[in-house]
């Protein structure tokens, strides 16, 4: 790996029957195998709720939407539920603009889950 | 036609004088405004003058000019534009009516008049504009034209007028066919680059990024536009090295107030027209394209016998 590569961290919690995966760094397609490699570890435990935050990312491109429409699939499948968190920044901007925000169960940044 | 999914029509037609032509768009137009829609004419002086006698106080409710400008060298980037804003025009449900004589919105330059320039317009309009509630006519005064725009009128618009009414046009062809014979030009040239750089593999992301920002600050860009070009830039070159063959370079050209930067890789593109259809919310790949030229003034590809190229423009705000 070159030393300027992206670095993704992913902070994962648990509580309540819903997985958190937090996730702060830059998601691109470099690193969106991690990101992936960590919402299908959180999946096979079914959680009824997963939640992706997004928010503190410092850099997402479509490589996020991406991760957030493949979750969305498998909750979809396994009627579980997916929810996220965009923050108000540019990662909420790039959802907004593909007029995807609305298809989404989005929560703020300290909000639980109904 | 526009079909149970898809309500965009484009439709030509061929006129030998301001009245034929007239007559044969009236009804249409009244029909349009009867029902409040939105109403565009690009048109002549003759012409504009000739519908606002024919329609009389209706012709109030007609804009008399083109809904996007400007146009620039990318045909591509015109339909974009276009899509964009009928796009945001039509938000309220209301439909959409353009009328576009090519010849009196005239164009950037002395290629814009050639017929393979509108031909790639028409073509990028017909990917552009789909699931738009938009009907858009393009006008051609048959005295002026040349084989090549007849050939063109006919490929692109899958109707044709015939009289007052519109009928399928069985020389249609489609618009990935259109632009594999007529693909879209060259950007024009612009001497040495003040900055050229390699990459390869995703693991050069993180410094494209970096540098791109570097470019859109020293140009004075706005702080969002900035954000802008450094996710156009990344998903430009993330796009080239995963569909391409893994490596390119990335040239710019930075002046105070403007950055053109250009991706090159020597892969073959397969797609035509990338990044013109407005992704569908279900699709779960192909959006970086479509999202880079929402963030561009001027986005162009084209391919050439080196490879593939893709060059961006933005100004400051």
């Amino acid at each position: 790996m070159s030393e300027d590569a992206a670095v993704l961290r992913v902070a994962r919690t648990s509580h309540d029957g819903r997985v958190e995966l937090a996730l702060s760094g830059e998601l691109d397609n470099d690193t969106l195998p991690t990101a992936q490699d960590e919402v299908s570890a959180a999946e096979a435990e079914a959680p009824p709720v997963l939640v992706l935050d997004l928010a503190a990312l410092e850099y997402v491109d479509s490589c996020g939407v991406r991760l957030v429409l493949l979750a969305q699939g498998v909750a979809d499948d396994e009627n579980r539920r997916l929810a996220v968190r965009l923050g108000h920044g540019q990662t909420r901007r790039m959802f907004d603009m593909l007029g995807i925000t609305d298809r989404l169960e989005v929560l703020d940044r300290e909000e639980p889950p109904s | 036609m526009s079909t149970a999914s898809d309500p965009f029509r484009h439709l030509a037609v061929f006129f030998h004088d301001v009245d034929g032509l007239v007559a044969t768009l009236t009804p249409m137009l009244t029909e349009a405004l009867a029902r409040g829609d939105l109403v565009w004419a690009a048109v002549d002086d003759p012409a504009r003058g000739a519908l606002e006698r024919r329609l009389g106080s209706a012709a109030d409710d007609v804009v008399f000019g083109e809904p996007a400008q400007p146009y620039s060298y990318s045909g591509q980037t015109t339909a974009s534009r276009r899509a964009d804003r009928l796009r945001e025009l039509t938000a309220d449900g209301r439909a959409a009516l353009v009328l576009s004589d090519s010849s009196t919105v005239g164009g950037p330059g002395p290629r814009s008049s050639a017929p393979d320039f509108w031909s790639v317009v028409d073509a990028s309009c017909n990917l552009a504009l789909t699931g738009l509630p938009v009907t858009l006519v393009c006008l051609c005064d048959a005295t002026g034209a040349s084989e090549d725009t007849e050939r063109y009128l006919y490929w692109n618009h899958p109707e044709l007028f015939d009289g007052s009414h519109a009928s399928p046009n069985p020389r249609y062809r489609t618009p990935d066919q259109v632009l594999a014979s007529v693909p879209a030009p060259s950007a024009p040239p612009l001497g040495p680059p003040n900055h050229l750089a390699p990459f390869e593999g995703v693991t050069a992301l993180r410094g494209v990024r970096r540098a791109t920002r570097r470019h859109g600050e020293e140009a004075g860009l706005s702080d969002e536009q900035v954000d802008g070009l450094v996710l156009a830039i990344g998903e430009l070159v993330s796009n080239s090295i995963e569909h391409g063959p893994g490596h390119g370079t990335l040239s710019w050209w930075t002046r105070p107030g403007r950055v053109v930067a250009q991706v090159h890789d020597p892969g073959h593109m397969t797609t035509t027209t990338p990044g013109l259809r407005r992704p569908d919310v279900r699709s779960v790949r192909g959006r970086g394209v479509w999202l880079a030229r929402q963030l561009s003034d001027v986005l162009h590809f084209w391919t050439g016998v080196d490879g593939t190229h893709v060059r961006l423009e933005i100004s400051a705000a």
